[in-house]
């Protein structure tokens, strides 16, 4: 599959550094950081290697990976959405509230939570494409909105089962397919592992293999040219844009399920790991552009730092640091070591 | 930002408690002692230095909780007890996952720092059918063979600010106009409530003229507006009872604003180097508050996980004794801060809870 990503006729023609060794690294760099993470902490702690552990780096990945895909798809149309975080958290308020208040079924409180995260993303588009905002300014806007009306909605108050309100308590439970989201495994793989699987083949198909991927590509390669060829530009952003609220709205369900309550402002603080994950795809197998199998191994990447550093008692203010070292060296890697010619 | 932060970490920590899915097959909790088969004979395995303790903590950003591990890591190191710590950044669902990750570790005993048995059941579970024993600090999970429970003291805490209100007022029969500054939902808080209604119910000549109050980012000086209205309405309020820091402050701000400090009195509860300066402040009308120190509640978790781990605790739940301080005594002291607060007063320090014979034969 990994061949697909850097065999566009752009990627191509384009004529790489000269140095092999610069090439080398530009294009396998971070996968061999990450090979070598692997069996450096394999060897230096027994439990690292395990199955086990290895189901939690992707299940600590999973929830990233998700958002990450959809803010990979409005960064295809050169886009960049801010709202995700927020939509995460307003999807969690939403399937908690629904079960929890409402005592609507699992299904429906899966429904509201994906229309939940649609219209968001709608929101999105709207202020981008048709009153012409700029995508960060638009999208900084929207999360206000989408974050203070969840927080308006709920009077700022996380939702839990049992919950006070007012003169009575909450009767609705978190329905059975929510805890087999949040714990259940299928031949030992655990639940939102395979969600985050089935989601990253998905985007990879549709930004790959698909017209609409082509399409998207272009609209971010150079959206005047995109015009010109009669492409309609407005109506592929509001599609990325709507997809991105989309898959916000599936990390939201994930991320509710695994808590069992909603949690006031719970996705706020995927929306920097999302984007990290992203853009340090952009340096994997040198695509140096936002891609599907970059940005899975950019969360993978992370979740077995953050795994690893952990069992090594490395403190959590130090974990940070790390974390904006890799991305560091992952954007040097694309806007320094990359070829010049693609900017 | 130093113990204050603990108790907002206790509200955020226990909005749930009460309605968990463990309630249902409640135990009836004992209060956790050493047994008296403990001697100063160090147990093999602390003599190995072969004990693994993980730390599982739902928030670790803050003073308090650096506090908090300073003592857990401190205590430790003194037992030779090698701790692996999970920080979840006060995210639920990453808390969940690591606890389940550390069950997967097999180490001796999992201390677990707040969060909420909503979201940690599966790790507990986990944890239970590994016959790993569990300590919790204001988690909620219910006290029993499999997890020990330990707190802050919210009752003591609670009685002691009420004590010193009744002495203020003469004692006896005392009487006079108050405002209660309460939001039900917070377990620490509700803890609190119960104590404050057996003491109205008991001093009937106290007239409860306002209940108010109010838990956000914005807190005491929401707080403070209400606080004011209410003081406006009822010009002969003696006192605010006032059990939280950020509630503290804002009663605190607005009795100053209303120029009402030679009649009204605070209340109030925790402290950190910020409230100290409210409380020694120039005619400042907080006159005391009931706190626990997070270095020394570190502490007696790491003893009495190791105690567990021994097979030297009987029951299962601790209630760390909280100090009461007073305006006056802080002024006597000159305290500025924490730091200085930790060594004036003795009584936040608690080295002989949880403490075994062989802990001090440790080498």
């Amino acid at each position: 599959m990994s061949t697909d990503i850097q065999s566009s006729p752009a990627e191509r023609a384009t004529p790489y550094s000269k140095d092999a060794i610069t090439h080398f690294i530009y294009r396998y760099g971070l996968l061999v950081v990450l090979a070598l993470m692997i069996v450096v902490f394999s060897i230096a702690h027994p439990f690292f290697g395990t199955f086990a552990n290895a189901m939690f780096i992707l299940q600590a990945s999973a929830i990233v990976a998700v958002v990450g895909l959809g803010c990979t798809i409005s960064m295809t149309v050169g886009g960049f959405d801010l709202a995700v975080g927020a939509t995460m958290s307003l999807v969690v308020m939403v399937a908690a509230g629904a079960m929890v208040i409402y005592g609507f079924s699992g299904p429906v409180a899966i429904l509201l939570g994906l229309a939940a995260g649609l219209l968001a993303g709608l929101l999105n588009a709207m202020l981008i494409v048709y009153a012409r905002i700029p995508d960060l300014v638009a999208t900084l806007a929207a999360q206000f909105l989408v974050s203070g009306t969840t927080l308006l909605a709920v009077n700022g108050q996380s939702i839990s089962e049992g919950m006070s309100l007012g003169t009575t308590s909450a009767t609705g439970t978190f329905a059975p397919i929510f805890k087999w989201l949040g714990s259940g495994y299928v031949f030992g793989v655990h639940s939102s592992v395979i969600v985050a699987g089935l989601v990253f083949l998905a985007v990879f198909a549709l930004l790959n293999l698909t017209k609409w991927g082509r399409i998207f590509y272009a609209i971010g390669g150079n959206p005047v040219a995109a015009a010109a060829v009669g492409i309609p530009v407005r109506r592929y952003r509001i599609i990325a844009y709507l997809l991105s609220g989309l898959l916000s709205a599936v990390a939201g369900l994930l991320l509710v399920a695994r808590s069992n309550r909603g949690d006031v402002s719970v996705g706020d603080a995927y929306l920097l790991q999302a984007v990290s994950a992203a853009l340090v795809g952009y340096a994997v197998l040198g695509a140096n552009r936002a891609n599907a199998f970059g940005t899975l191994i950019g969360a993978v990447f992370v979740a077995t730092l953050i795994n690893g550093l952990t069992m090594f008692n490395f403190p959590y203010y130090a974990q940070t640091f790390v974390q904006g070292l890799l991305l560091g060296v992952a954007l040097l890697m694309s806007y320094t070591l990359g070829p010049k010619s693609k900017r | 930002m130093k113990i204050n932060r603990s108790f907002f970490a206790t509200l955020v920590a226990s909005a749930v408690l009460l309605a968990t899915p463990h309630a249902a097959f409640a135990q009836e909790g004992v209060p956790a002692t050493i047994s008296a088969s403990a001697t100063d004979e160090v147990p093999a395995k602390f003599a190995e230095k072969n004990v693994r303790i993980a730390v599982v903590r739902q928030l670790n950003t803050g003073d308090v909780y650096q506090n908090w591990i300073a003592g857990i890591e401190s205590e430790a190191d003194r037992l030779g007890i090698k701790l692996d710590v999970y920080n979840a950044d006060g995210e639920n669902a990453k808390q969940a996952l690591f606890l389940q990750q550390a069950v997967a570790t097999k180490p001796d005993a999992i201390i677990v720092g707040w969060g909420f048995v909503d979201s940690l059941a599966p790790g507990l579970e986990a944890a239970k059918a590994a016959n790993i024993p569990v300590i919790t600090f204001d988690v909620g999970a219910q006290p029993s063979d499999d997890f020990v429970t330990i707190d802050q003291g919210d009752k003591p805490m609670m009685a002691g600010i009420l004590e010193k209100l009744k002495e203020d007022l003469g004692g006896g029969d005392i009487k006079g106009d108050v405002i209660y500054v309460y939001v039900p939902g917070y377990q620490a808080l509700d803890r609190r409530d119960t104590v404050w209604r057996e003491f109205i119910a008991e001093n009937p000549g106290l007239n409860l003229v306002a209940q108010i109050g109010v838990v956000n980012s914005n807190t005491a000086a929401q707080t403070a507006d209400q606080a004011r209205a209410a003081m406006t309405a009822n010009p002969d309020v003696v006192a605010i009872v006032a059990p939280y820091d950020e509630f503290a402050k804002g009663a605190s701000l607005a009795v100053g604003e209303l120029g009402r400090q030679s009649k009204t009195k605070v209340y109030g509860m925790d402290i950190s180097t910020a409230d100290i300066a409210v409380m020694v402040g120039e005619n400042s009308p907080w006159v005391v508050t009931a706190t626990t120190d997070m270095v020394n509640v570190g502490a007696v978790i790491l003893r009495t996980t190791a105690a567990k781990i021994a097979g030297q605790l009987e029951g299962n739940t601790l209630s760390i004794t909280p100090a009461v301080i007073t305006q006056a005594e802080l002024r006597d002291a000159k305290v500025q801060n924490v730091e200085e607060l930790r060594k004036a007063f003795s009584a936040l320090t608690t080295p002989e809870v949880s403490r075994a014979p062989w802990m001090d034969a440790v080498e």
